[in-house]
């Protein structure tokens, strides 16, 4: 299975209703889990995409160049002993979202040459630009209308996106 | 400062240099308040722009580069592109003005083709706070005295390759002016269904059979019939109609 296949996989499983998912092919075995099966609240369920969870078994197998590309796709650390798992998932209920006002395609620098407008651990206020919604070549620099601390981009750059669509996880008190 | 108007190009700033007059009117925004209207034009610009990143390349001089600043907050952010179809059609009044024997239409979504050939671009850059259109940067780019591009751009002309004139830039900035504001006024007013269905009209290969490059498929044949209200393009395609994105579609000229 190569990384391609991978990302179409989490993209259907995103999609789909699965909380759970294995496969096994030779010694390459992977299991994703979507925030369905952590039983996390219904609004944070929607938005975020699924996470890659090691399997216990061996690991090291998995060739080693896959678990580098996969990072981009799970950015997230392994996973962290039950008791701060649950510390996190109360946090992100209260976490609130900035969202798309438009259908397009969503850009998170001001060109591809530039930095990012804001990264993970940025403080945001209501006039700062989060990223560029470009529909039919009109360009839509995004204002945040809430105040916090962007916590995750839950969007790849370039990537298209749907009106309404949850862009940025903020954490309000941060 | 243009005479002939209510307010675009009242304030008007005629620059030298500039790496854009879309960036120059950004700042402006973000520093001032700028009044609506207000103009920006630049002898040359360095690092002109068109689609994210692309650049477009005009000879120092030669042709009209500026950029409008505009607050169209009547627009909800999802009717964005009544702007556009709005600043496509008051160009295209324009070119029509000064060239009235010139067959003159939009390639969707808003570039502008005198004779097949591409004349002028469009790139317009929102600020939006949540649903609300807070500003509108129109920049428009449109040959005018440039005789000579790059053979990497084929199918473009200007203005004086048509005609053999050549024209004193700041005589055609009222003209120019006048054209946008009409059309601005219009979306502003109550002749939103006007602008729709003109645009529809003026646009490149209506009704024709036209090929295009639809991403990670191929080669598709369809005939332009409209555009759906956000933009889409509308193709009467396997007998029936079908809706693209700007992304998904490529025309072969």
């Amino acid at each position: 299975m190569d990384f391609k296949q991978i990302q179409e996989l989490i993209k259907l499983i995103t999609k789909s209703n699965l909380t759970e998912f294995k496969v096994e092919d030779g010694d390459f075995k992977l299991s994703i889990r979507t925030e369905k099966f952590a039983g996390a609240r219904k609004n944070v369920a929607q938005a975020s995409a699924p996470q890659i969870l090691p399997v216990q078994t061996p690991i090291q197998s998995i060739p080693q160049t896959f678990v580098q590309q996969a990072a981009p796709v799970a950015p997230e650390p392994a996973p962290a002993p039950k008791k701060e798992k649950e510390e996190e998932v109360d946090d992100e209920a209260n976490y609130i979202y900035v969202k798309s006002p438009i259908v397009g395609t969503f850009y998170r620098s001001p060109s591809p040459d530039k930095d990012a407008f804001v990264k993970v651990g940025d403080s945001i206020t209501p006039k700062t630009v989060v990223c560029i919604v470009e529909a039919m070549k009109l360009f839509n620099e995004i204002e945040s209308e809430v105040t916090g601390k962007i916590v995750k981009v839950l969007v790849d750059d370039a990537s298209p996106v749907e009106y309404d669509q949850a862009l940025f996880l903020v954490d309000p008190k941060g | 400062m243009v005479n002939n108007t209510l307010f675009v190009g009242k304030v008007f700033f005629s620059e030298k240099s500039l790496d854009s007059t879309n960036q120059f009117a950004l700042n402006l925004i973000a520093k001032s308040n700028p009044s609506e209207g207000t103009v920006i034009s630049a002898y040359e610009q360095r690092a002109g722009k068109g689609q994210y990143g692309r650049e477009w390349n005009a000879q120092a001089g030669k042709n009209l580069t500026l950029s409008i600043i505009l607050y169209p907050n009547f627009l909800q952010a999802k009717q964005q592109f009544l702007l556009s179809q709005a600043i496509a059609l008051g160009v295209k009044d324009f070119c029509e003005q000064i060239l009235p024997n010139e067959v003159i239409k939009i390639k969707w979504p808003n570039d502008l083709f005198i004779n097949g050939k591409k004349v002028g671009g469009i790139l317009i850059q929102n600020g939006l706070r949540g649903a609300t259109i807070k500003s509108a940067v129109v920049g428009v780019g449109i040959n005018i005295n440039q005789m000579d591009f790059p053979s990497s751009i084929p199918n473009v002309t200007s203005f004086q390759k048509i005609s053999t004139i050549e024209y004193n830039l700041a005589d055609l900035i009222p003209s120019f002016c006048k054209a946008i504001e009409i059309r601005y006024l219009q979306i502003k007013g109550k002749n939103k269904r006007n602008i729709h269905n003109e645009y529809e009209n003026a646009l490149f290969r209506k009704e024709e059979n036209v090929s295009f490059e639809l991403k990670d498929i191929g080669m598709i044949e369809g005939v332009i019939i409209g555009v759906e209200e956000t933009g889409e393009l509308k193709l009467w395609r396997n007998n029936k109609i079908e809706q693209f994105n700007l992304g998904q579609l490529k025309m072969k000229i």
